[in-house]
This record gives structure tokens, C-alpha cells and sequence, in this order.
């Protein structure tokens, strides 16, 4: 063979060849073959990126060149069931330069640029701007650190919620009503360049259903669009509410009326950009005569199984279960519960295995006779793993135009929402930088620990924007009065970006 | 008694320094039984035979000519000399006539009329067999026997008959007739004189017959080699016998033939000798190669004494072409002679290969090109070499059965038959697969960006300025030189340059794991290794991502693998061991450069590679060569440097990121994890990754547990080799080494180049070695190995019908000419945003899985095929992202106008995914770009094609902007600067005429003028002549004040600096050149005095110290 006698060349004679080692050759290759297959999968594992939440709102850093805030929906004149107020929370040192675009249901939009003052609250009633039926602001600011709330109010109560920060294609409402005396209405607001076209879907007790109107929702660039889900989806006592955006994207929120039974109340919802498999709600209390439940929407197309977790101050209960079908909402009344006591404050934790996730939200409801409003619900937060330098409170109103007359915090609930202890503390945002509240507020939380700061101690705070800085991912709720009792309106932190 | 007297005949001996035979011949000729006879020795140089002429002729006539210059100069000198002989015996020193040779032939040559008598030629030392018995001829000149090769004489031949050639050796010519055509032809020092001497005297209307009765003993010392020509041709390149043949045939068809017939035969000639070249060529039969050529050279080099000849021959002429055209062949003797023996004894024995590759190596040894060793008249006997003789019977067939009649099995790729089935059914897929690349050219992903025209890429090698970015003053990469030589060759075709540089990469990489394994390996073991090293999916999964990078670096690294074994000698060669470190250095540098001027990660695989292969020599106990294996990589990585110094030294200029050059990382879903690095699957579907690859490395630890010696020595340092690639490619796969990430189908070229190099040694382990272990489990894992060689061959197989790889046929340019006002050329950018994985255009890194880059007007240009290693002040654009994408900016629109960026394109795939058309998996972007791109209110996002987002910046300003207004602001180069819409605003376009490069014209009127390129000092701004002052803006641009309106042309001079690097660059190439093509001589010139010093110098030390010590023992 001719390989024999080329294989067999060698520069050396035999009897000087050194002897070729086998073994530590195969030595090596098994052990990289080996080795770097279990680096990989330990590597692999370890690098499993913990998806980021998609929150709605989110503050731009305080190093911004430019952020920007979309409060959508909201009546625009006097005579409004829910009149639309911005609040802007600027916690930057440098006085900064917004420029509010309000749109009205018309297409009718104007400009106005205002200075947000250092560190400071300041107010924007669209309606000065632009008057409508319905009315969409989108803020620009010349730089970050500033989280915008949207106040609705009416005849039937008042509510706030956080403006979006963000535009999606995809946004979900746990829980809503079109029964007897109720009016769930959806804003459909696109601040983008470009027009969009969107689907919205309704989920009620007899399963998933889409009216016809409601597909093919064109919203044009820059306008809003009001529609209300009553019209098409009659008599629901349940109605989750999910809109896709075949293309461009969109801002949603929820405006919900309650008038019935004596109960008044309204609600507005910013909705949830995203499902999550993990949901907080950090203070909940049953009342006499009252209600809560919640609501827990599966928009996906595959089935959840829920676990709805309660923790009292004396220890956690049994859980409650339940699978819940694809494109299906299940309504957990926690005040039928007898695990959960009357007047004990509780949180709750949502979470789901088997899908992509879920929205959650929860409604409560006052004893009749009290305060209006006696209903309102909350969309429940979710536990942020972002880089935040902190959550903001916004004050329900500031001192020269307050939300609702007498509109002040009842009691501030922050929830360790982590697997690891927790140092939290609260300062408030004064024209004279940020301070530490006195007595100062610095609380170490166990995982799972809810902490509830008193009326007094918020009080003491003033009428100021609270900043929150936690060592850890934490959930927090703020109870605002005047309101037929504690959880009917509140307002949750927005995180600040770094 | 009769006074009827014999014609006269003078038998003229040709004698040139006789051997021992020389007595016999004229013993032979001194027993003659022709009265008539007389003898005349020509002696041509050399010593003096007078005397034993003297001893056996004692009437013989001895002359003695000044020279040598061949036997038909001789005879025709001897012409002159005879006056009064009928006939002439010509004759050879070396052939012996019987004693009734020459009565025998006169009486013949009476009997029929004939002009020229050949006898019957013998073998010298065994008269029972013939040489030839006259010869034949076809149309082209080819020479061919009438008998075979050692036919043994039963008086089978004895006729008398005419024929085409009388062969050289004992002719008798008529007096006359020789005058008559002058005698031979001077121009034919040895072989072929006789082909044309029968010939001319044919045209001449003499008849040439053998007259097998007359017999002579032939020697044949020229044509069988044992008597050098060397002295006849010296000077001459070619001197091989069959060089020689082959030129002498070709001349005398040039001079015999009537200008008619000539024209039709030539190219017939032609097209014969063009098709046996290719043959040559492809069997590796270089002898016969070069003699083809160089005959046709060698007479085209000659046509004014062909042209002077053809005119003595025709005043001679009596007979036409076509009554001679009876007398020769029908058809092509050569070519019915080869397929003869092809379809009746195989290629092999039609090729001789066996024969050829051992005197391959022989004169590889010595030096010389291998002589055939019989060639005269011979076209069969040029073929007849047969390497498995054993298994020929006598009618040359192949019978299949041993010598005990037992049923033969059969050894695969053993025959250079199977082995070139094989190769061509190899060449087969390729061709099939690349079927639709060749003809659909490649699409516009990746790097295969459409390349503008020559002139433009020789430009862009040369100008001092790249628009990459916002332009950038950086030395552009040597890729473009090689771009634009590669054309230049291809009859400026760039497409074809194009293609041709993706495709070629296969053919190379595979041909160098056959020169890898040449030293060590059986020609079936380099196949196999060859196929395995094709099979791997590596070259797909690059040509399917449009990575050129990785392309060049598949071609190349088996090469460089190749020449770092060879720096070590570790190859065990004869050859390597004479080879000098400095000359393997330089070219591994060489490759190493080239392959740097595409793919610059290169450069660290060749110390890593460097690195591994001295680990395994340790582990495997044999660190001989380690030493020069470093030094190898590391002067060639320095050779490597000098010639691409300008663009290496714009490199390290670039500081911290210039690590980017080596490559950008993807985003962790888009890289592989160590099962798909095993198997060499890093691209997207289409690709052959299957996990029967799997299988080709298994089999590639064959080596590693039968093979010894050398071949246990080389698969453990190349199996060292593998692990270090496989280990370095998971560490940037998972971004363990930080922002160095070279490109990962690089890295994993030497795994690559490991697996098919060890697949080749396990099947020469299984020739040689494992035979001397008992059967047991090594048998078994060698069948089992033979098995997953053919299962890992079979992707690729199946992977050729497609007829393009998988490879998109649509890429991106096709997308974004849809872009509105993309026509505009010059006056805006495009910004590119995606993972550096589906990029078509070549950028820089914006964290892991992010990169951006921008190009100019739209679609990607041959600009885009490489970025410099810096951005410059394009990275202005890549924070603005960043910044978007943190939340911190809504107004990204903004910070990208002032570089002209007009459109933000997002690449989601390597291709767009077209429905019915293509389909290209998906390479998003991070996540949270495309939303922060959609909340930027200044960016509308249009429509566009499948795989791309497209939005327009609403606030885009010109590249070339002119407004009536105040100055923008100059912002700072340390600290942000963001623009606001009153800075953006009233700008149009101006200077829109593109002159030839970076240049550009038009009218401006008063107001502000920016441009928004890097800043230089070499751009001017000239208002109807005259200088307009430049000043910074937004930070980083220009801007220029106009007072007056006019003629105005912005422009940009090439630094000298420049020019003066490219020049040392294009001075370094030739200089390298040089070295290699004259190595010897240069070696001569500096190594030989210099290593003879160091020897004397050693050799004087050491004479020292035995002195001192004999002194000091003396004492």
C-alpha cells in the first residue's frame, strides 16, 4: 500500500522514536467532552435570564435627554362622569419643560408647555387645553425623572392610577362590569406616528366573545378612541377585557361606573401591557357589609393553574386554587371566604404555573351609606425586578389644587414581595429636596412581610410626593381618602429607573 | 564471375562517448556480409574511440565533429562527406545489425521501390523481443508502436509492409533522397527525428517499409534513460523525453502539413493536447502536464524557423496531405489509446499512478522532474505502468481472483480509479449544491453585500477615507486589495469576484486537509479526511449567515494548521525537515494575512492554535518542535502584521475597541451551546448540522486509541488543537471573555480542521497499525467508525439538492430599495440595528446581542463588508440608542439628525422570510429595542419588508445641509449635547454632485452649511475658490458660515501619511513575493553565509574549551 510506505516515513529511526503517551491525550479530550458540556449547562442555567416585568409605568431616569407619559381617557369637560386631572411629580433638582398634547374623542388636539418647578407636584387639567367628551394627554418633558398620575372624577367618586409610560400592542383588564348600573368604558389612545388597528376582545362568564364592532378598530396617529363595552356586551356581571393591536400600538385604560345598590363608585385601570406570572396585592381588608374579590384573567391561549396565596398578620392561610381555561377569568370573592376575617388587613399573592401568566385586579366595595365613593378597584402590582433607584407616591392632588377635596393618604402598605429581607425607607419630595420622613420610616422586612405605615406617620408627611427606597423588589399601596373605607381608591408606587 | 557490382552503401555511425555495448556494434558491423559496405564513424564530442574503431574496423573512416548537436546534425554532416553511395545506413552506436542486415534491406529497398528500409528492432541483450517493427502515426504526430511493449518474436510481424515512421536506430535511406530533403532536421536534437525524416520523405513521394527480415539489436539509450539529453538541450527548460517527444511531434505536424490541412489539424491537435492536460492535471501527472505545454510553447516560440522549413518542404512536395493521410491512423492514436486501456485495464494502469506517485516522491527527493522511461512511439507504453499488476491476467483484465483463485474482497479508495470516482462524485455535490448560487449569484445578508464597481473597491483600498459610521480617516482593511485583485482577474466582474471568493473558500479548505495529511497519510486516508472536513456543516452554516469572515477563515486555517505542524516538523517529513523556520514562517504569514484581511480573529486562532498543538505535544511525550511552532506563529503573526500595516496600525490606534475587529457577540438565544458546537452547528435551517456529524467526531477519536507513532503523535496534538477551539468557541458563546469575542465560526475552524484531519488518521491507523494488535474491541470500534463516516457524509449529500446550501436567494438590499426617497443618493444614512448575527451590514457592539452600523442611501454597499475597528463619532448614534432603550431619551429622532440618519432599520433575521419564497429563522434584537424605538415620537415606523422594522426619523436633516439661519450649536466633544427641534430645523439639501471620492458640489447660497462627517482637517469647503472656515457643530460635525452665495465644492484630500502606508503595504507584498518565488537564491544570499558562521563560530568555542581543558588537564 502506498499509505504504508508514505505512513511509515520517518525522519528518526525507530530506535530513537520516543514513545507517544496515549493516555493523557484521551485524558484531556474526555475531560473537555465532558467538562465543557457540564459548563454549559450549569452556565446555561445560571444564565436563564429572569424576564423583566413589562410594567406600564415606569420613570424615566433622572438623565433623560426627554421621557414622556400618556394619560389616556378621562371626560374633558365640567360636566364630565370622569373628569380627567394630570398629575406631574417632578423629582429632579432642575425645573423642566413639558409639553402637554391633548386630544379629544373628536380628533381636536393642542398644545401646552408648562414648567415643572424642582422637585415639586404639579397639575394639568386637559380640559383647559382641549375640551371633549373624552380627552387623551400625551407629556413630553425635557428630561427624566418624573411620573405622571391621572385622577378621574365624577359624580360617582374619584379615582387615580398611574399614566403609562409605554405604548403596546397588547393591553389586558382584569375585571369590569356592564350589570345594572355600571358602565365599562375602554380608551383606546395611540400617541405613535403611525395608525393602529385593534382588536378588542371581552371575556364574561359565558366565555370569549368579540363583537363585531369592536374588531378592526382603526385609531388613527395621535387620536383616541372611547368605547364602551356595554354597548355590545349586555348585562355582564364579569367582564375581563383584552386589546390586541393588529398593528401600531396603543396606550388602554379602563374607566368603570358603579351605580347600583346604593353603591357609587368609579375606577380607572390602566391596563396591564402584559400577563405576569406573579401578581401582589399588598393590602386588602374586608369591612362589614362590604366585598372584595379577585379577578384573575387568563388572556392566553392555554390553561392556568392559580394559586391565590393570604397572609394575615397572624400567618399565612390555606391557599385557594382553581385551574383557569384559556381566555377565561376567575373571580375569587375573598369576603366570602371564611378563612379571611372581617377587618383584618391581609395581602395576597397570585401565581400561576402552566402558561404565560395572568392579569390580576381586585374590587372593593364599602358598607353602604359610607363615603363615596364605596366602590373601586385596582389593578394588583407587580413585583419589579428593574433597576430602580425608587418608587414614587404621588400626593393625591397638591395644595393649590388637591384631587378631590380633602383627598389625603390613609395608610401606606409596602410588601416585601422578594425571597430575601428587605430594608425599605420613605422620604418625601419637599421644595427642599428629598427628606427622610420624621419619625423617620426605615423597616427591615422578612420575605412575604406586609408593613402598614399609619395615617399619622403620612400625615406627618405632609401634602408632598413620598419616595420609597427599597434594598429589594417590593409591592406597595397607597389607601386614599375620602373613600367609603380603605381600598377603594388607591394609588400604587411607580418605580423610577436609574 | 560477375561484374555486376552491389550498389554502394556507407553505413554512418553516429558515436557519442560509446559504452561497453559500443564493441558489439562494430564486431556487428564488421561481420556484415555486404560487399559493398563501407563505414564511417561520426564521433560528436566525447572521448576518442578511434582506437577501438581501430580494433574492430580496421577500414573504417572516423571523423570527428566539434559538437554534440544530436544525431540528425551528425548525419547531416556526413552528407557532405560521401559522395558515390546508393544508400545511406544510418545508424545509432547502440544498435547492432545482424550480419545480413544490410544485404537483407538493400535487396527490399529494390524489391519495393522504397526510400527509406527500417528493419526489425530488437531488444539489445534479449533479441527475442521486439522493439519495433516499424511504426505508425495519427494525423497529429502522435507515434505509435505496432507492437506491444516486450512482445516476444514468433515471426508474428515478418512482413513486409509500409509504414509511417521508420524508428531511429539502423534506417537505410537512399543517397538521393536524403539530399533531396535535406537531410534531418537540425531543430530536432533527439526524439521525433525519425517521425520527421519518414515524413518529408513520404511528402517527397518515397515509399518507407520494414523489412522484418533484416533484424538489429537497438540499445535505445535515450529513449529508455539511461543516456542523458541533458547536454543536447541544455538551457531549455523542458527536458524530459516526453517533453522532447512531444514538441518534436508538434513540429513536425507544424512543417508537413499543406496550409489547408494544417488549419484543420491544429486545433484538432489542440483540443487533444487541452483535453489530455486536464487529465494530466486531475491524476496528478505534472511530467506529462508540463511536457504538453511546453511543446506547444516551445514551437509557438519558433514559428519563424517552422515557417522556413514548411517552405523547403513544399518545394519538395509531390504527394498531397490526402494521399498521406492514408498512410497514418485514423482518428487520435493518443485518445483511443487511453480510452483502450481505461475501459480494459482501468485508470489506473491508463494512468500509471502508482508509478507516477513514486517517482513523485523520488524526484521530489532529488529535485528533477521524472523522466518516462520509455516513450519513443510509444502512446500505450506512456500509460503502462501498472500498479496492480498482480491483478491483471494476461489479456491485462481484471480478474477479480487471488493467485489461489479465491474471490479478491475489496479494499474502498484503495486505486486511484475508486479515488477519483470519488473525488468527482465529491466535485458532483459541490457543483449540484452550489447550482443555484452560481447561477442566482448570493444575496445581501451578512457580509455578501453587493460590491460597487472595480474602480471603486481599488478606491476604496487606497483613500485615505472611509464612510463607514460617519466617516472615518482609518486605513481600510486589506480585504478590499484582495476583493479587487480577485476581479481584476475575473474580467472585472465583481459579482463573479464575488461569488467566486465565497465558493472557492470550499475547494481550498478541503484541498488543505489534504496537504495536512499528505506527509502522513495514505491517498485514502487524505480523501476520506478531505470529505469529513466537507461534510461538517461549518462552511454552510458561514455561507447561510453570509459570514465571509468565517468563510476565508474554513479556507485557511488547514493551511496555517498545515504549516505550524511543518514549522515542528512534526509532520515526520523528509521534506519538513530541510524546511527553514523563517521560510514557513513567512508563508504562514502570508496566509495568515490574507485570511486576516477578511476575518482578523484569525489572528489569535493562530497562536491558540500555536498554543494547543505544544500541549499536546507535552501530553503526548514528544515535545520536539514545540519551540519552533511558537516562533512560527508568532514571526508570522508579525509577517502577517507588516502586510497589513496600515490597517493594523489604524487598529491598535483605535485602543480598548479594537477588540471589536475580532468579532461582536450574539445575544445568548442566538449562540450555540456545546451540543451544537460539537457538531458544528452554528447557523440557521438549510444547513446539514444533523446529528450524524456527531458521528464524524466520534470517529475522529479512532486515532487516538489504535493509531502509534507519528500517527498517535499528530492526532493528539491535533485532537489538543480541537479542544482548545471547542473550549474558546463555548467561552465567547457564552461571553465569558468579556468584550473579546472573536467570531465563533472562526474560532471553531480548528475543531473543525481537527475532526476531518483525525478522521484521516484513524483510517491510516487502521492501514498501518491496526493490524499488530489481536482482534478485540479495536476492531470493532474501527468498523464502527468506517460506518459513522459514511452516516456523517450523508447530510451534506442531502443537503445538495436545494442548489444553494439554504442560502437566502433574496437579501436585504431588495428590502430597503423600498424605501421611499432612497434615491437621493449622498444626502442621508440609513442606521442599522440588530444582532450582529443578522447584521448585513458590519458594525460595532452596543452590549451583548446589539450592534449598530450605518450606511450611506439605503442598501447595503461593499463598504459594509467591513467596519473599521473604531467608530469615531459614530458612536454618538449607538448612545442615542442605548439611550432609547433605557427610557432616557423620546426623542431619538433628534440625536441621530445630526449624522444625516434618515431611516432606523431593525434586522430581525439574517434574511427576510418571504412566504413561498425563503425562510429565515429568526435573529431578533434584545427585546426592549423595538419598543423604545416605538415610543420615540420622532421616529414613524413605515412598512417594509419581512425580517426588517423600518422608521423614519421625522426630524432627519441631510448629510449635506444648508439653512438661512443662524449657526447651529457646537456642542462638546466630552459632554452630551442633545439637539432640540429649533437646532434641526430649515435645513435642505446641497452639494448633491458626487465627484470621484469623498468630493462633493453644488450651489450654496449665505447661511449655515454642515456636513455631517467625522471631523477632519483634510475637508475643505471652498465658496467660488476660496476657503470657507470650518467650524465644530451638534458636538462633532462641521459647519461652515457662507456669507455669499456661489459655486462651492466640499472635499476631502488623502492624508500623505496615507499614501506612504499604503505604498510600505503594497512594498511589503512585493518583498514577500520575491522571498518566496526566489527563496533559494535569497536563502543563498543571507542564511547559508550566516548559518556557516554560527557553525564555525560554534565549532571554534568548542574547540576553545577543548583546548582550555586539555590544558587545564594538563596541568
Amino acid at each position: 500500500m502506498n499509505g504504508a510506505q508514505s505512513g511509515s516515513t520517518s525522519r528518526r529511526p525507530p530506535s530513537h522514536r520516543p514513545t507517544v503517551k496515549r493516555f493523557p491525550i484521551l485524558f484531556l479530550v474526555i475531560v473537555v467532552l465532558i467538562g465543557a458540556g457540564l459548563a454549559d449547562r450549569i452556565a446555561g442555567v445560571r444564565s436563564t435570564p429572569v424576564p423583566a416585568p413589562t410594567l406600564a409605568a415606569v420613570g424615566a431616569p433622572l438623565s433623560s435627554e426627554s421621557s414622556s407619559w400618556y394619560c389616556a381617557g378621562g371626560t374633558g369637560n365640567s360636566t364630565g362622569i370622569a373628569n380627567s386631572t394630570v398629575y406631574l411629580t417632578n423629582t429632579s433638582r432642575d425645573p423642566l419643560v413639558a409639553s402637554a398634547h391633548v386630544v379629544n374623542d373628536s380628533g381636536v388636539s393642542q398644545s401646552k408647555k408648562f414648567v415643572l418647578p424642582a422637585l415639586a407636584e404639579v397639575s394639568f387639567v386637559p380640559d383647559t387645553v382641549v375640551q371633549g367628551n373624552w380627552v387623551a394627554t400625551r407629556i413630553e418633558v425635557n428630561g427624566g425623572g418624573v411620573v405622571a398620575t391621572q385622577v378621574v372624577s365624577g359624580p360617582n367618586g374619584w379615582s387615580e392610577s398611574p399614566c403609562s409610560s409605554t405604548i403596546g400592542s397588547t393591553w389586558y383588564f382584569a375585571d369590569g362590569s356592564t350589570a345594572s348600573g355600571s358602565r365599562l368604558l375602554v380608551s383606546l389612545y395611540n400617541p405613535a406616528a403611525t395608525n393602529a388597528v385593534v382588536d378588542l376582545t371581552c371575556v364574561t362568564q359565558q366565555g370569549a366573545i368579540q363583537p363585531q364592532p369592536f374588531e378592526g378598530i382603526v385609531v388613527p396617529a395621535g387620536q383616541l378612541v372611547e368605547e364602551e363595552i356595554g354597548t355590545y356586551v349586555q348585562n355582564a356581571a364579569s367582564v375581563a377585557v383584552a386589546a390586541y393591536a393588529r398593528s401600531g400600538r396603543i396606550v388602554a385604560n379602563e374607566i368603570q361606573l358603579a351605580n347600583g345598590n346604593g353603591i357609587q363608585g368609579v375606577s380607572l385601570q390602566l391596563g396591564s401591557p402584559a400577563t405576569t406570572q406573579r401578581a401582589t396585592l399588598p393590602l386588602s381588608q374586608d369591612v362589614p357589609g362590604g366585598s372584595s374579590t379577585i379577578s384573575v384573567f387568563n388572556p392566553s391561549s392555554s390553561a392556568e393553574n392559580v394559586t391565590v396565596s393570604v397572609k394575615l398578620p397572624s400567618g399565612p392561610v390555606a391557599p385557594f386554587n382553581d385551574t383557569v381555561p384559556a381566555q377565561s377569568a376567575w373571580s375569587l370573592v375573598t369576603s366570602s371566604q371564611s378563612r379571611i376575617p372581617l377587618n383584618v388587613a391581609f395581602s395576597a399573592t397570585v401565581t400561576v404555573s402552566g402558561g404565560p401568566g395572568v392579569v390580576v385586579s381586585r374590587a372593593m366595595s364599602a358598607a353602604f351609606g359610607s363615603s363615596v365613593p364605596q366602590w373601586g378597584s385596582a389593578v394588583a402590582s407587580v413585583p419589579s425586578y428593574l433597576a430602580v433607584s425608587g418608587w414614587v407616591i404621588p400626593f393625591p392632588g397638591t395644595p393649590s389644587s388637591p384631587a378631590l377635596p380633602g383627598a389625603t393618604p390613609l395608610d401606606l402598605a409596602v410588601y416585601n414581595a422578594g425571597t430575601r429581607p428587605v430594608t425599605f425607607s420613605i422620604s418625601s419630595i419637599t421644595s427642599s429636596g428629598i427628606v427622610p420622613l420624621k419619625p423617620p420610616v426605615a423597616v427591615r422586612l422578612t420575605p412575604g412581610e406586609l408593613t402598614v405605615i399609619p395615617q399619622a406617620v403620612m400625615s406627618a408627611a405632609g401634602p408632598y410626593p413620598l419616595v420609597i427606597k427599597a434594598s429589594g423588589p417590593v409591592a406597595m399601596l397607597e389607601n386614599l381618602i375620602p373613600a367609603g373605607a380603605g381600598g377603594v381608591v388607591t394609588i400604587s408606587g411607580v418605580p423610577l429607573r436609574y | 564471375m560477375s561484374d555486376v557490382r552491389a550498389p554502394a552503401v556507407v553505413a554512418v555511425i553516429v558515436a557519442h562517448d560509446p559504452g561497453p555495448w559500443f564493441d558489439e556494434v562494430l564486431e556487428a558491423w564488421a561481420q556484415q556480409d555486404y560487399e559493398e559496405l563501407s563505414v564511417l564513424v561520426l564521433v560528436s564530442g566525447g572521448e576518442d574511440p578511434t582506437e577501438t574503431i581501430a580494433r574492430h574496423l580496421p577500414g573504417a573512416f572516423v571523423r570527428r565533429l566539434e559538437t554534440n548537436a544530436g544525431f540528425g546534425a551528425a548525419i547531416n554532416e556526413a552528407i557532405g562527406m560521401v559522395e558515390g553511395a546508393a544508400f545511406l545506413a544510418l545508424c545509432h552506436d547502440d544498435c547492432a545489425p545482424d550480419p545480413d542486415a544490410v544485404h537483407l534491406m538493400v535487396e527490399e529497398s529494390y524489391r519495393s521501390n522504397a526510400g527509406i528500409v527500417t528493419p526489425k528492432i530488437v531488444h539489445f541483450d534479449d533479441p527475442s523481443r521486439l522493439l519495433h517493427v516499424g511504426m505508425n502515426a495519427d494525423k497529429t504526430g502522435a507515434v505509435v508502436e505496432r507492437v506491444r511493449p516486450d512482445e516476444v518474436d514468433h515471426g508474428q510481424h515478418d512482413t513486409v509492409r509500409d509504414v509511417f515512421v521508420a524508428p531511429g536506430g539502423l534506417n537505410l535511406v537512399r543517397s538521393d533522397l536524403l539530399v533531396e530533403i535535406g537531410g534531418y532536421d537540425d531543430g530536432i536534437v533527439a526524439m521525433g527525428e525519425d517521425l520527421d525524416l519518414s515524413w518529408r520523405a513520404q511528402i517527397t513521394g518515397a515509399r518507407v517499409v520494414v523489412a522484418p527480415q533484416a533484424r538489429a539489436r537497438h540499445l535505445e539509450g535515450i529513449a529508455s534513460g539511461t543516456r542523458d539529453t541533458t547536454p543536447l538541450v541544455a538551457g531549455e527548460l523542458a527536458t524530459t523525453l516526453q517533453a522532447l517527444q512531444r514538441r518534436h511531434e508538434l513540429r513536425a505536424v507544424l512543417k508537413n502539413y499543406k496550409r489547408a490541412k494544417l488549419l484543420s489539424v491544429l486545433p484538432q491537435a489542440f483540443l487533444l493536447a487541452l483535453g489530455e492536460l486536464v487529465v494530466s492535471l486531475a491524476v496528478g501527472d505534472s511530467a506529462r502536464a508540463k511536457a504538453i505545454s511546453s511543446a506547444w510553447v516551445w514551437n509557438l516560440t519558433r514559428l519563424a524557423d517552422v515557417r522556413a522549413r514548411r517552405k523547403a518542404v513544399k518545394a519538395s512536395r509531390v504527394v498531397s496531405d490526402s494521399e498521406l493521410r492514408r498512410l497514418q491512423l485514423r482518428g487520435s492514436a493518443r485518445l483511443s489509446t487511453y480510452f483502450s486501456r481505461v475501459t480494459h485495464e482501468g485508470l489506473d494502469v491508463a494512468h500509471g499512478c502508482s508509478r507516477a506517485e513514486r517517482g513523485g516522491d523520488r524526484s521530489k527527493e532529488s529535485g528533477r522532474v521524472p523522466d518516462e522511461p520509455v516513450l519513443t512511439g510509444s502512446v500505450g507504453s506512456a500509460f503502462s505502468e501498472d500498479s496492480d499488476f498482480d491483478e491483471l491476467d494476461d489479456l491485462g483484465h481484471r480478474s477479480g481472483l487471488d493467485r489461489f483463485g479465491r474471490k479478491k474482497r475489496g479494499q474502498p479508495l484503495l486505486t486511484h480509479r475508486s479515488r477519483l470516482v470519488v473525488w468527482a462524485l465529491a466535485i458532483l455535490v459541490a457543483i449540484v449544491g452550489f447550482r443555484g448560487i452560481i447561477s442566482g449569484g448570493l444575496p445581501a445578508i451578512g457580509q455578501f453585500a453587493h460590491l460597487a464597481a472595480l474602480s471603486t473597491t481599488w478606491h476604496e483600498f487606497v483613500a485615505g477615507w472611509q464612510p463607514a459610521g460617519v466617516g472615518t480617516t482609518a486605513p481600510a482593511t486589506p480585504g478590499f486589495a484582495v476583493i479587487a485583485l480577485v476581479a481584476t482577474l475575473m474580467f472585472q466582474s465583481m459579482g463573479l469576484a464575488h461569488t467566486a471568493i465565497v465558493v472557492a473558500c470550499l475547494p481550498l479548505g478541503v484541498l488543505g486537509i489534504a496537504r495536512l495529511l499528505r506527509p502522513l497519510c495514505s491517498p485514502r486516508a487524505r480523501l476520506t479526511a478531505s470529505l469529513c472536513y466537507f461534510a461538517l456543516p461549518l462552511y454552510f452554516s458561514a455561507l447561510n449567515r453570509g459570514r465571509l469572515d468565517d468563510l476565508v477563515a474554513y479556507a485557511a486555517v488547514p493551511w496555517i494548521v498545515s504549516k505550524l505542524l511543518s514549522a515542528g516538523r512534526i509532520e515526520q517529513s523528509t521534506a519538513a525537515s530541510s524546511k527553514s523556520l523563517v521560510l514557513v514562517a513567512v508563508k504562514l504569514g502570508v496566509v495568515e494575512a490574507i485570511a486576516v484581511a477578511f476575518a482578523p480573529a484569525v489572528a489569535p486562532v493562530v497562536l491558540v492554535c500555536a498554543v494547543a498543538i505544544v500541549a499536546g505535544s507535552v501530553l503526548v511525550g514528544d515535545k520536539s518542535g514545540s519551540i519552533r511552532v511558537v516562533a512560527a506563529a508568532l514571526l508570522a503573526t508579525v509577517v502577517a502584521a507588516v502586510l497589513c500595516a496600515p490597517w493594523v496600525v489604524g487598529v491598535v490606534l483605535s485602543g480598548r475597541q479594537a477588540v471589536g475587529v475580532f468579532g461582536l457577540l450574539s445575544a445568548a438565544a442566538s449562540t450555540p451551546g456545546w451540543a451544537d458546537l460539537t457538531r458544528f452547528a452554528l447557523g440557521p435551517e438549510g444547513v446539514p448540522s444533523s446529528p450524524l456529524i456527531w458521528g464524524l467526531v466520534a470517529a475522529a477519536l479512532l486515532p487516538l486509541l489504535i493509531a502509534k507513532h507519528e500517527r498517535l503523535s499528530l492526532a493528539g496534538r491535533l485532537w489538543s488543537v480541537g479542544c482548545f477551539s471547542w473550549v474558546l468557541a463555548l467561552a465567547v458563546s457564552k461571553g465569558w471573555m468579556g468584550s473579546f469575542s472573536p467570531a465563533i465560526g472562526v474560532v471553531l475552524v480548528p475543531a473543525a480542521v481537527a475532526v476531518a484531519s483525525c478522521v484521516g488518521l484513524g483510517i491510516s491507523a487502521f492501514e498501518e497499525d491496526l493490524s499488530d494488535y489481536h482482534f478485540g474491541w479495536r476492531q470493532v470500534l474501527s468498523v464502527l467508525a468506517l460506518v459513522a463516516i459514511v452516516l456523517g457524509l450523508l447530510p451534506v449529500i442531502a443537503a445538495s439538492g436545494g442548489g444553494r446550501w439554504g442560502l437566502a436567494s433574496i437579501g436585504y438590499s431588495d428590502q430597503v430599495t423600498s424605501i421611499p426617497n432612497v434615491g437621493a443618493p449622498g444626502q442621508f444614512r440609513v442606521l442599522w440595528l440588530g444582532d450582529p448575527a443578522a447584521m448585513p451590514v458590519a458594525g460595532w457592539g452596543l452590549g451583548r446581542g446589539l450592534s449598530y452600523a450605518t450606511t450611506q442611501s439605503g442598501s447595503p454597499d461593499s463598504y459594509s463588508i467591513f467596519a473599521p475597528a473604531s467608530p469615531g463619532p459614530a458612536s454618538e448614534l449607538g448612545d442615542a440608542v442605548l439611550m432609547a432603550m433605557s427610557g432616557r431619551t423620546i426623542h431619538i429622532g433628534r440625536l441621530l439628525a445630526p449624522a444625516g440618519v434618515r431611516y432606523v432599520v431593525v434586522v430581525e433575521s439574517v434574511a427576510p422570510s418571504i412566504p413561498g419564497v425563503q425562510a429565515s429563522p429568526p435573529v431578533p434584537p434584545p427585546p426592549s429595542l423595538l419598543p423604545s424605538l416605538r415610543e420615540q415620537v420622532d421616529l414613524k415606523e413605515v412598512s417594509a419588508g419581512q425580517g426588517i422594522d423600518l422608521f423614519v426619523n421625522t426630524e432627519a436633516v441631510p448629510v449635506r445641509a444648508q439653512r438661512p439661519l443662524n449657526p447651529v450649536p457646537h456642542g462638546s466633544r466630552n459632554k452630551e449635547y442633545f439637539p432640540v427641534s429649533s437646532d434641526l430645523a430649515g435645513f435642505g439639501p446641497v452639494l448633491p454632485a458626487a465627484l470621484s471620492g469623498p468630493s462633493f458640489s453644488g450651489h450654496v447660497g449665505p447661511g449655515t452649511v454642515v456636513s455631517a462627517y467625522a471631523p477632519s482637517s483634510r475637508w475643505n469647503l471652498s465658496v467660488n475658490g476660496a476657503i470657507v472656515k470650518n467650524t465644530r457643530a451638534f458636538g462633532w460635525g462641521s459647519q461652515y458660515q457662507v456669507r455669499n452665495s456661489g459655486s462651492a465644492v466640499l472635499t476631502f484630500s488623502s492624508s500623505p501619511l496615507m499614501q506612504v502606508g499604503i505604498a510600505f503595504e503594497v512594498l511589503a507584498w512585493l518583498v514577500v513575493a520575491g522571498v518566496l518565488l526566489e527563496r533559494r537564491r535569497w536563502l543563498n544570499w543571507w542564511w547559508v553565509p550566516l548559518r556557516h558562521y554560527w557553525t564555525k563560530r560554534a565549532g571554534t568555542k568548542r574547540a576553545g574549551k577543548k583546548r582550555a581543558g586539555s590544558v587545564e588537564g594538563g596541568q
